[in-house]
């Protein structure tokens, strides 16, 4: 993953919310929806965190089994560091759009 | 009264629905046909009924019809052979599962990816028992469950692109047909 790689709006989201420590799905997913008042259907987000995961920005390990969750267990996200650069980019870009937006 | 969902299926991301392979081999045999015939349906009334040129047919728009025509051919078949599968079964604890909420979570786990099959079950699952706990009707909550599923199979559907390959043959054959 190169240094400059800008993250799409819903991967900035989910960095974002995994900016705190390590989260499973469903608590990505509630955060998503606190950030943008939108709802993203699980599917849409794992296929989120695959595709991020394939490109190195989390990482992801399973948990213990869950009784609360009928056994299954969870996969908890982490952010490496290529993320943690990444969602620096995303922050560059949007000041530099402040700083265009405030000269305008 | 009713067991709650945990209860029933403690163990159900590891029961994976046995179904006959000719069972599935024919569903996808359906489903592309269909798909196919929707295809060239499709395209036929864009160029005959609402004389849209051929080649401004916006082709994801076929794809996405098919692929939902090949979904809904393959979702209905897999259902109905999981509930023929449940009825020959004698058990009663065969018989209490047999609730469409639990059909709907069974279905579902044959289609999940499996690298993330537990995982999202297990999300769908605290969904449900949440939602449950807060009184919603148990239909919304099939409808919550499906509406999971459906983006699930949408995005698990790279073969979107396969799809569009279908729609494309089908003007094709169209095209061969009716001299266009």
């Amino acid at each position: 993953m190169g240094n400059d790689y800008s993250p799409n709006q819903r991967e900035a989201v989910v960095l974002a919310a995994l900016l705190h420590g390590e989260r499973y799905g469903r608590q990505i997913r509630d955060e998503y929806a606190r950030r943008t008042g939108q709802d993203m259907p699980l599917g849409s987000l794992y296929t989120t965190l695959d595709r991020m995961e394939e490109k190195g920005l989390v990482r992801s390990r399973t948990g213990e089994s869950n009784p609360d969750r009928g056994g299954n267990r969870r996969k908890y996200y982490k952010l490496t560091a290529a993320g943690v650069e990444a969602f620096n980019n995303v922050l560059q870009w949007t000041d530099a759009i402040r700083g265009t937006t405030s000269h305008a | 009264m009713r067991k709650p969902l945990g209860v029933l299926h403690p163990d159900l991301p590891y029961r994976i629905l046995r179904i006959h392979p000719l069972v599935a081999l024919r569903g996808l045999a359906i489903g592309t046909v269909t798909s196919f015939l929707v295809g060239f349906a499709l395209s036929s009334v864009c160029v005959y009924w609402l004389h849209l040129p051929a080649r401004s047919i916006p082709s994801k728009t076929l794809a996405l019809i098919a692929a939902l025509s090949t979904v809904a051919m393959e979702g209905t078949l897999l259902v109905r052979a999981h509930s023929r599968m449940l009825a020959r079964r004698g058990s009663r604890r065969s018989r209490n599962a047999a609730n469409t909420t639990d059909r709907c979570l069974k279905f579902l786990q044959t289609l999940i990816p499996r690298h993330n099959r537990e995982a999202i079950l297990g999300d769908i699952w605290e969904d449900v028992v949440e939602f449950r706990a807060e009184g919603w009707k148990e239909s919304h909550v099939r409808l919550h469950i499906l509406w999971q599923l459906a983006v699930i199979v949408a995005c698990r559907c790279r073969g979107i692109y396969r799809l569009a390959i279908f729609a494309w043959l089908a003007a094709k054959v169209r095209a061969l047909f009716c001299g266009l």
